[in-house]
This record gives structure tokens, sequence and C-alpha cells, in this order.
């Protein structure tokens, strides 16, 4: 709105036109005034108004139990100091909020938002934890409760801390144990199984059969029975020299050898028919 | 008696011989006898261990003489019997030392608990020695009597060698040459024999015999098959010293004789001589001299018959 003016050109008309719409529009019509006004000029009003905003005029603020008023003249303070809120007040009439570096929530803390929250370089986005990071450490015990399951593709045990699981484990994908698996037992002690490969120079595959049974290591003794070995598989070389006697042959037969005496000089045992 | 079943080896298994088999061996021992026999028969000039035997003949008796008339025949001497004795065959016996059985000596059968057993002297004997020293002790006079002799009237036999080696008789039957008195020649040499039947001594050559070896214990125990100049060996010394010092009845010896005990071998040697009372002649030379003598005459009879003889005992 530009501030009108009458040329030493113009007409009276132009005058007259120009002082009606100055009237009706630039100064507005006193008609509309607000009720609570009581001058009938500008300039009435305007010291009204002056004197209701340096006198009387105030606010309330509450964090809804409790309330303070301000009044004119009053300065509300958003002042915060280390583990508060810091209120940093910039024009025109703006406020901004901010957090120290270190803040301590005494209580619970949550956060609604479906958004990502972020931690450092922890993000919790929906159900989802992630990491700007290359990994997550956890660095104490993880407990699962129970019924709970653990689902990922990879679980990576760092120095000597231990990923203790009181239900099941399931690994859907390739188990890494670089220093074996240690299996407790049914007894908590201070003996483990360590169950772990010789360095392979390749890759291998050691398979375990799809049965029920006890697993054979070279520290058994007595323990192989006939049924685990596959019928016609134990070659010559098996045999340990000068060890098949008399009893691990069927129906077992004998031919002596006796000389002219009639002495025993040497038997042979064989199998049956 | 225990003639046992050696043990050979057929197919990688060990079998029982059957009685072929063991004939072979039983034969192979006599032909290792034959090789060197340990009752061995020579020729000698005389002297001779066997006993001597006679040749007789008859020989004209000795002329009578008569200055007046020919002497009657009941003064002129009959004929006269000559008796030549032959003492041209010696027996030599030579046992030797054979292998002694160590238990492991002889070759394996299957006992009757179905055990291999090496054999011993006793079954050896009775599985091969003393069949083969009852081979060589038979009258027959084949390859399985090798080594030992017969008589035959021929210095050469196929089969045999002559015992002297110059064909050299151990016995002549001769009789007197009565075509050799004349008469006219009277006296007559009384004595002039010809000689009827040579008597010619000669060893049986043996034959070598394709035999399976059996098998034995060595000295680890182990069954084993016996090399054949070992086995051989094995039955000669046995062979060789059962034939001399066999004490169950299997030694063999010599005899000559018109009996003994034994089976004769080869040809008798007959003895024969002319039966004939005497062929009287006479001559008169002048009429100072008349003389008579009586030549052998009549026909061939047979004095005695005298017999080589092998004996077992």
């Amino acid at each position: 709105m530009a501030a009108r003016q009458i040329t030493a050109t113009q007409t009276l008309e132009d005058f007259r036109t120009e002082f009606n719409a100055l009237s009706a529009n630039d100064f507005g019509d006193i008609a509309t005034l607000n009720a609570g006004l009581t001058a009938t000029s500008v300039i009435g009003a305007v010291n009204e108004l002056y004197a209701a905003i340096a006198g009387a005029l105030s606010f309330t603020i509450s964090d809804g139990s409790n309330t303070q008023t301000l009044v004119n003249a009053n300065t509300l303070l958003f002042q915060g100091t280390a583990n508060q809120i810091t209120a940093t007040v910039s024009a025109t009439d703006k406020v901004t909020y901010a957090l120290t570096e270190d803040v301590t929530i005494a209580g619970e803390f949550t956060a609604s938002g479906t958004g990502t929250h972020t931690l450092g370089q922890i993000s919790f986005a929906s159900s989802t934890i992630a990491s700007s990071g290359t990994e997550i450490t956890i660095n104490d015990d993880l407990t699962m409760a129970a019924a709970k399951t653990v689902t990922t593709p990879n679980i990576k045990g760092i120095g000597s801390n231990s990923l203790a699981v009181n239900s099941n484990l399931e690994c859907f994908g390739f188990l890494y144990a670089e220093n074996g698996l240690f299996l407790e037992g049914s007894t908590a002690d201070g003996f483990e199984t360590q169950l772990n490969v010789v360095d392979p120079t390749a890759d291998r595959t050691i398979l375990l059969p799809n049965e029920d049974g006890t697993i054979v290591t070279s520290g058994s003794s007595a323990v192989v029975t006939g049924t685990m070995i596959a019928a016609d598989t134990v070659a010559e070389a098996n045999m340990a020299n000068d060890a098949i006697g008399q009893d691990q042959l069927k129906s077992v037969v004998t031919l002596q050898i006796l000389n002219s005496s009639g002495a025993v000089v040497k038997t042979m045992f064989g199998a049956g028919a | 008696m225990a003639v046992r079943k050696p043990l050979y080896e057929t197919g990688g298994n060990l079998r029982e011989m059957d009685t072929t088999m063991v004939a072979q061996i039983v034969d192979q021992a006599v032909y290792q006898y034959s090789l060197s026999p340990s009752v061995a028969l020579s020729v000698v000039s005389s002297g001779g261990s066997l006993s001597a035997i006679t040749d007789t003949r008859k020989s004209a008796g000795a002329q009578s003489t008569s200055a007046t008339a020919f002497p009657g025949e009941g003064t002129t001497q009959e004929p006269q019997t000559v008796t030549v004795s032959y003492d041209k065959v010696t027996e030599t016996r030579t046992a030797g030392s054979p292998t002694a059985d160590t238990g492991k000596t002889w070759p394996v059968y299957y006992n009757s608990s179905g055990q291999i057993q090496a054999m011993d002297l006793a079954d050896v004997k009775d599985t091969f020695l003393h069949p083969a020293i009852d081979l060589l002790a038979s009258g027959s006079t084949g390859t399985q009597q090798g080594g030992t002799y017969h008589v035959s009237t021929s210095a050469s036999v196929s089969g045999s060698t002559e015992v002297s080696g110059s064909s050299t008789a151990i016995f002549q039957d001769t009789r007197a040459d009565t075509g050799a008195y004349a008469a006219g020649s009277i006296p007559e040499t009384q004595d002039q024999p010809t000689t009827i039947t040579s008597y010619y001594l000669q060893r049986i050559t043996g034959s070598q015999i394709t035999y399976t070896e059996p098998y034995f214990l060595d000295g680890s125990n182990n069954i084993k098959e016996f090399t054949t100049a070992a086995f051989d060996s094995l039955l000669q010394e046995w062979m060789q010293y059962t034939a001399v010092s066999s004490g169950d009845g299997y030694s063999l010896s010599y005899n000559i004789g018109s009996s003994g005990s034994g089976n004769t071998r080869g040809s008798g040697m007959a003895d024969t001589i002319l039966d004939g009372s005497g062929n009287y002649q006479t001559r008169k030379v002048n009429d100072d001299d008349y003389r008579a003598q009586e030549f052998p005459n009549g026909s061939a009879q047979t004095a005695a018959t005298y017999y080589l003889r092998i004996h077992k005992s």
C-alpha cells in the first residue's frame, strides 16, 4: 500500500476521490473498530492501545500444574546449564531448544516417532537397530528372554566374551568359530569340551550322519561295534599284524602239525564252513 | 602196520597220495637202491663167501694093459667122476649211516584225527622201505628188482650188467666130450671135458621213476615240498641200511645152492653128467701090447641144480 499523494496538476475531483479512498480504505470504517476500544479517532485508539500494552497486559506460562504470570517488562529466560535443555532466542520471535552434549535421563525415555532414532552411530528405526559403523558391539552378556529367538546371518564373538544361549541357537547359514566350539555339557563348571578343527588349508566338508549315535574319536577305546563297519570293507591293511586269534574265526577249526613223535609243533586255526 | 598216505600239493591244497603215487615212491626207492646196492655180489676167482657149488663130469678110466691079451672089462677101470668146485661169488654188505629221524625228517600225512603229522621211521618202513625190499626180494628180475642179482646163461642180458665185467662165469657145467675119445688113441687123456653151459652173474639195472614229491616239515615247522634230490637221498640211505641191517626181517642176503631160503634168481645152474657105465674100448698096439680103457658114455643126467637165491630175513 503506497502513500497517497495529489500532484499540483491534479484536479479537485482527483483530490476528492483520493480523499474518500483514504478515509474508507486507509483509515478504515470507525464502525468496525473493536468494541473494547473507546476512542473515536485514530490517534485516540492508538493511545488507548499503547496504554493497554504498556499498562496491565500480561500472560501466563504453565506446565499444567504450576502457573506463572509474566507481565509487561518481565523477561522470560530460556537458560540452560549442563545436563539441561539449552534454549536459544533468535529473531524473529524464535526460541530454539537444544540438548547438551551429555544428557542423563533419570527416568524412562520414550521416543514414539516412527522415524529413525539415532544414538551416535546406532539408529533405531521401527524395530530395526542399525549402525552407521561396520558393526554393533555388545560389550556385555546378551540374554534372550525365554522363547525368544535371535535371527541373524552372522554372529561373531570378540575377545573372551561369551555368547550364552539358554535355549536354542539356530543358524541357517554358516557358523564360524575360529577357536572352536566349547560345549559346557549338563554341568556348568570349569570343564568344557572344545570342538575344533585342524587348521584347514582348503575348504573341507565333514558330514555328520543322519542318525543317532556317539561320535568316535582317536581317544575312543573299545567302542566301535561291528555294526558300524560296512560289510566287506575291512581290508588286509586294516588288520594289525599278529592280531587275529582263533576266537575271531567263525566255526573255528584247527589243523595241528605233529612231528613223528606225535608232539604238536604248530597249530593252525581256520574258519569253519 | 601203518602204511601212510603222504601229502602232496595239488591246486594249492594238500592231498593224500593215492596208492599209485605211493607205489611210484616205492619204485623210486628200489631205483635209488639200484644205484648203489648195499648188499653187493662180486665175482672173484675163488674163495667167494657164498657157498661153493660143484660141477661133476665123467672122465675115462685109466687104461689097462696086457702083453698077451686085451684086459677084460671087469678089470679095466670104470670111468671116473671129476669134480670142480665153484666159489666165485662174494657178498659184501655195507650198511652206511642213514639220516636219523629228527621228528621232521619224513613226509607228512593226515593222521586219524585229521592232523598233519610227520611219518616216523616205522611208518616209512611200512610205507616205503619194506614194500621196496619185498620187490627186491621177489623172484622176478625186472626193473623193480634193480640192484639185485640173477644168474643167466648169457653174458649179455638186456637190462642187466654182467658183474665180473669180463664175462667170467660163476659156474660152468661140463661133461665128458665123448667124441674126443678114440680107441686108437688109448691111452686117452682121461679128462676131456666139454663145457655145456656157462652161467654168469648179472646185476639188474634199475629204472628212474617220475614220482610226486611229498611234503615234510622244515626247521620252522612249515610244510615244504621235498626236493627230489633230498628225498632220493633219504630213500637211498635207508634202503641201503635196511637191506643190510634191518632188525625186523627185511635185510637181504644171497645164497647159492641146490636148496636154500629165498627166491631163486635167474637160471638154475645144472650140473649134468653122463650116466653111462663106461664105454669099454681096446687097442692092440702089437702082439705084446694089448690095451683097454673105458670111456665116458651115456646120457646126460642132471646131478644137481644150483640156484642163486635172494633171501629176506
